[in-house]
C-alpha cells in the first residue's frame, strides 16, 4: 500500500508536523510505501533552512531530512504557499533577485498539480493540518 | 468505509460533533492531538452513538496526562491509527 502524507501546521506552532511525522514511521515500520509528505499552507515552515530550535528541542527540518535519507520519501513543499510566505530556493531567489534562499533539498518546490497527482497515485493521503 | 480523523475537542467546536453527523453506519473515528480530551467530557454524545467505533490516541492522551481516563479498549497507538488508515477506503481529517 503507497501513503503520501499532507501537513499543513507549521512547526513549533502546531501539533500537526509532529503527528505527521509520527504517522510517518508508523507507516514505514509496517512495511508501506510512503512516497511523498507534501507541506502546503503553514506546513511550507517545516522546509525552512534557517529555523532554529532551541538546543534541547527537535530538529523537525532534520527529522524530515532524515526521513528522506532513510526512505526516499520525497519533500514536497507548494510553491505558492511557500512564495507568499518567504519560502525561496536559490532558483527562485536568482529569478526574484534575492539575496538568499532558505529552502535547500532535499526539499523541493512544486506545484499543487504534484498534489493532485499524490492523490490520485496513492492508496491513501492523510492531512494533518493545524 | 471510511476513517474520520479529528483533532479538534467537542468542548472546543463544533468540529467533532460535525465528524459524528458525518459517520456512516461503518465508518470510524480517531480523536487525535487536541481531540483526546474528549475523554474528560463523558456526556459527548460520540460515547453514546458510536462507543465501539471512536478511538483515542494513546501517545496524545499520555502527552496530556490523561492516559488512565480512557477505557483501554477505546485507546489506539499509531500502529493502530496506521492499520485503521489501511482498512478503511479513505480518510477524512476534520481539523
Amino acid at each position: 500500500m503507497r501513503y503520501a502524507l499532507l501537513v499543513m501546521g507549521a512547526p513549533y506552532v502546531s501539533q500537526a508536523p509532529y503527528s505527521a511525522l509520527r504517522f510517518a514511521h508508523a507507516v514505514i515500520g509496517q512495511g508501506y510505501d510512503l512516497e511523498s509528505v507534501f507541506f502546503y499552507h503553514e506546513g511550507v515552515h517545516n522546509a525552512s533552512s534557517l529555523v532554529t530550535p532551541a538546543q534541547d528541542a527537535m530538529c523537525l527540518r532534520s527529522a524530515w531530512k532524515a526521513l528522506h535519507q532513510q526512505y526516499g520519501v520525497n519533500l514536497d513543499v507548494c510553491i505558492a504557499a511557500a512564495l507568499q510566505r518567504g519560502l525561496v530556493d536559490s532558483a527562485e531567489a536568482k529569478r526574484h533577485r534575492y539575496s538568499a534562499y532558505n529552502v535547500e533539498p532535499p526539499f523541493e518546490l512544486t506545484g499543487l498539480g504534484q498534489l493532485i497527482a499524490l492523490q490520485q497515485r496513492c492508496d491513501r493521503l492523510i492531512t494533518f493540518a493545524p | 468505509m471510511l476513517l474520520h480523523i479529528v483533532n479538534r475537542a467537542p468542548q472546543f467546536g463544533e468540529t467533532a460533533s460535525q465528524a459524528l453527523r458525518a459517520m456512516g453506519p461503518e465508518d470510524q473515528l480517531v480523536l487525535i492531538e487536541d481531540a483526546v480530551v474528549a475523554v474528560l467530557d463523558q456526556a459527548w454524545q460520540g460515547w453514546a452513538l458510536a462507543p465501539e467505533r471512536i478511538f483515542v490516541m494513546e501517545e496524545d492522551l499520555q502527552a496530556r496526562g490523561i492516559l488512565a481516563l480512557a477505557a483501554p479498549q477505546q485507546r489506539v497507538d499509531v500502529n493502530t491509527f496506521v492499520k485503521l488508515s489501511a482498512k478503511c477506503q479513505r480518510t477524512i481529517s476534520w481539523h
